[in-house]
């Protein structure tokens, strides 16, 4: 082995004596002054991100405080299309967007271990929920915010140690993630968006713990073409490639084991979706979804299907499958008097 | 394991550390070993495929080595052909090739039951396979003695920088390398690292990025017309340029790190002054390669005018079936290889129409000219390179400047999300302008590079001047950098 050409404090790259002290030196100021720069980024995004991770803890403080019998967990279809603040005492709701499976049962986990009252759970039943889009996401660093229960966290997530500890490490130095810099880009670029268009920022009905910009017109303005268009993209984007992967199936039934197991109730619930939605999601196999759900019917309290209820009233629908503001007023109203009605009446 | 991952950042970390800790002797074994781990991270099953290719190209180039009699060496040359071909073929091309028969004798109402093969595609098949191949010519052709060492040649075919997309080098060139001492160098080393810095910043910022828009619109192309299908086709010819580019100079950077000298396989080439100049700068590796290979031993231009249109026609062809099995990709190349006929036919008319503009006196305005021309040829041609199907490549032909006069009035709506043509493009418009900004910087750099290597002239900066463009790149990278949206395009080749 041999060091050719090195010297620390010379201007030119191909320098001096041979010299492996003055290599190290030289690697070592350049890390240190890459350390500084990550440090200061870090702050930053830290400063940029505090609203969110309030935003994003927030339920599950409150939750804490709280005391609910009916939990709503799920993705964005239950966190934007239902209000929680329009809930009364009697429900509470941890859903979020994107939310898989797996996260589902760390939720209800989380629940059952800070509110063993809790007696029902309801679970959405849409299509999308065994597709490969939520299967492949096994980021699990932002739901180190509420859990710490590590061995269950190992056994959903099938993780290898590496990526458990790259995962930990994140959770505390978020950009140490690629993940967290494509957000961190997000939000620099978001911020160059309002401040060249100055737009303002708009918040989807009931997604509280986005930052995002929602910038879209109610669904019923959007001509018919466009709905399509928009609805194939959408459908496209939660069933592709696969519309059912096996292992999704296997933990969806052991999170409705666990829920057995903790004397907890499910209740399902299949959310609202446009007529546009339903047209451009006719070319995959929602009935191998269809078949998943009836073989476990038994194993539900009651399920409540709203796929088809507002239909004819686009002008509730944001999008091909999230409610508008009113939408929304109408639905969570909706669905707690369809809850009560079958639990408490 | 991406280059683009942390995975392979670790992994390279630990190589280079590794290789420069241990004597000359041993360095191959590690380099084999990293090179198989590395090939295994996709899929372990495929390494077998490297080796059985390996197996056939080792074991053929020594007997020819020994063969008395072109006859013999002829044979072994074949066996070693149909050997790699075959594996080739039954891996990529025979369920293309089983479908069209199908279809094809379907219309005769034949009935065809061979059933298509449920196999993935190995990652870079297409890529150790003509590298071994044109090693075991060049062992046939006399102008490379047959590699007797097992482990060296192994490591030819499986060297992990350039492994799943080229450069597809020579055994001429890098067989010789792996027996050469390579002591750390703090010039060479940073130049690699530069060199893959600029590689990453343009897969990661530049490629990604337009690949988010293009992958909309050419996903569902009938959702689109005029404007929105010119932008998304000029944003693929630069996302495809970034992306493999990308890769090359990761590749060449990586190696270069650890003492190997890869070839160029990039050279400005929107920039050329004509089809076939664009073939002398883009994938310098395999263009060349079809020449040496294929093209010269098939007489070149050396031949009647109606043999060399075959030859020029039979390149194109066997280099679009090269890049896949899809009528798209025959298409593309076809109509490649169409171009440079027409560049033929046509250059007295060229010539004429030049005189006639006075172009002749005008060299900068000519050369301006012919950049551009070339580079919407080939940008057209690009359009069947993308598309899912041809149908879809048609659509898209078809529909190019429909409505463009609305949509030129309407520009200011791209990116809003409302309206005709601010239908949803996945690309915010600060995000098209940072797009049309970072391909600006580029093609400005590009331009700056042809006064000399960037590189040279900073190692000629001190400290102060260099290290801030690094940081800035890193984190410019970093911020800016979109992670997971596309895998490297000519990882399916």
């Amino acid at each position: 082995m041999g060091f050719k050409n090195l010297s620390i404090f010379n201007s030119s790259t191909h320098v001096g004596t041979s010299d492996a002290r003055a290599i190290c030196l030289r690697f070592s100021l350049f890390i240190g002054v890459f350390a500084a720069i990550f440090a200061a980024f870090s702050f930053h995004f830290a400063a940029i991100t505090t609203k969110n991770r309030l935003i994003y803890r927030k339920p599950f403080k409150a939750f804490v405080d709280s005391n609910p019998l009916v939990l709503f967990v799920g993705d964005s279809h239950p966190g934007m299309d239902i209000d929680p603040v329009a809930l009364n005492g009697t429900f509470f709701s941890l859903a979020e967007g994107g939310t898989n499976l797996r996260q589902i049962l760390l939720r209800i986990d989380f629940a059952v271990r800070k509110k063993p009252s809790i007696r029902f759970v309801v679970i959405p039943l849409d299509y999308h929920i065994f597709a490969t889009p939520r299967y492949i996401n096994k980021w699990f660093a932002d739901d180190l915010y509420y859990t710490d229960n590590m061995s269950l966290i190992m056994e959903l997530y099938d993780v290898s140690v590496l990526e458990y500890f790259k995962q930990r490490m994140a959770h505390h130095l978020p950009l140490t993630s690629g993940n967290n810099w494509e957000k961190y880009g997000l939000v620099v670029i978001g911020m160059l968006e309002r401040t060249l268009f100055h737009h303002p920022r708009k918040m989807g009905a009931g997604n509280r713990a986005s930052n995002l910009v929602v910038d879209l017109p109610i669904w019923s303005t959007l001509s018919e073409r466009q709905r399509y268009s928009r609805a194939k993209r959408r459908v496209a984007s939660h069933f592709d490639p696969s519309i059912v992967v096996p292992e999704m199936v296997c933990i969806f039934d052991r999170l409705l084991n666990y829920c057995r197991t903790h004397g907890l109730a499910t209740i399902g619930v299949m959310y609202p979706i446009t007529e546009d939605y339903i047209r451009a999601a006719a070319g995959y196999d929602l009935d191998k979804v269809s078949r998943i759900y009836e073989e476990r019917r038994n194993q539900f309290l009651f399920i409540l299907d709203y796929r088809q209820f507002y239909l004819d009233k686009p002008q509730l629908f944001l999008n091909s499958d999230h409610l508008s503001v009113e939408g929304v007023r109408v639905f969570t109203e909706r669905i707690q008097e369809d809850i009560e009605r079958k639990l408490f009446k | 394991m991406s280059f683009n991952s942390t995975h392979f950042l670790l992994f390279f970390l630990i190589v280079v550390v590794a290789y420069f800790s241990m004597p000359q002797r041993f360095r191959w074994t590690l380099l084999l070993g990293a090179s198989y781990y590395f090939y295994m991270c996709w899929e372990p099953a495929y390494a077998l495929l490297i080796m059985a290719t390996t197996a056939i190209s080792y074991s053929t180039g020594l007997l020819m080595a020994t063969a008395d009699g072109i006859a013999k060496k002829k044979i072994y040359l074949t066996l070693c052909l149909v050997g790699n071909l075959g594996l080739l073929f039954i891996f990529k091309y025979f369920n293309f090739f089983n479908d069209s028969l199908r279809a094809a004798l379907g219309h005769f109402n034949i009935l065809y039951n061979v059933p298509s093969i449920k196999v993935l595609l190995p990652i870079g098949i297409s890529f150790y396979t003509f590298q071994t191949l044109s090693y075991s010519i060049d062992v046939y052709r006399g102008r490379k003695e047959a590699e007797r060492h097992l482990g060296i040649f192994a490591l030819y075919v499986s060297f992990f920088p350039q492994l799943v997309a080229g450069p597809i080098e020579r055994s001429t060139r890098l067989l010789p390398q792996f027996y050469r001492e390579n002591a750390f160098d703090y010039k060479r080393v940073t130049f690699g690292l530069q060199l893959m810095l600029w590689g990453f910043f343009k897969k990661v910022v530049i490629a990604d990025r337009l690949a988010i828009l293009v992958n909309q619109v050419y996903n569902s192309p009938t959702d689109y017309t005029g404007i929105t299908l010119i932008i998304a086709t000029y944003f693929f010819a630069f996302q495809i340029y970034c992306d493999f580019s990308g890769y090359s100079d990761i590749a060449i950077g990586a190696a270069q790190v650890m003492g190997y000298d890869l070839m160029k396989n990039f050279n400005q080439p929107y920039f050329s002054r004509s089809v076939g100049d664009f073939w002398k700068r883009w994938h310098i590796s395999l263009s060349t390669w079809f020449k040496d290979y294929l093209y010269i031993p098939l007489g070149g231009n050396r031949v009647s005018k109606l043999r060399w249109h075959f030859n020029i026609m039979a390149v194109f062809v066997i280099s679009g079936l090269w890049h896949g099995a899809n009528w798209t990709f025959l298409a593309w190349a076809t109509l490649h290889g169409f171009y440079l006929l027409c560049s033929a036919w046509f250059r007295d008319i060229r010539g004429s129409v030049a005189k006639v503009l006075y172009l002749g006196k005008h060299h900068r305005l000519r050369e301006c000219l012919s950049v551009l021309l070339t580079f919407h040829l080939v940008t057209f041609a690009w359009i069947f390179f993308r598309a899912n199907s041809l149908s879809d490549a048609l659509y898209i032909v078809k529909h190019l400047f429909i409505d463009l006069g609305y949509f030129t009035v309407h520009v200011t709506e791209l990116g809003t999300g409302t309206g005709l043509i601010g239908g949803d493009l996945g690309l915010a418009r600060a995000e098209l302008i940072l797009a049309f900004t970072l391909i600006m910087v580029m093609e400005a750099i590009h331009l700056f590079q042809r006064g000399g290597s960037i590189r040279q002239h900073l190692s000629r900066a001190p400290i102060w001047a260099r290290w801030p463009l690094y940081y800035v790149l890193i984190f410019g990278t970093l911020v800016f950098g979109k992670y997971g949206v596309q895998e490297f395009i000519y990882f399916q080749f």
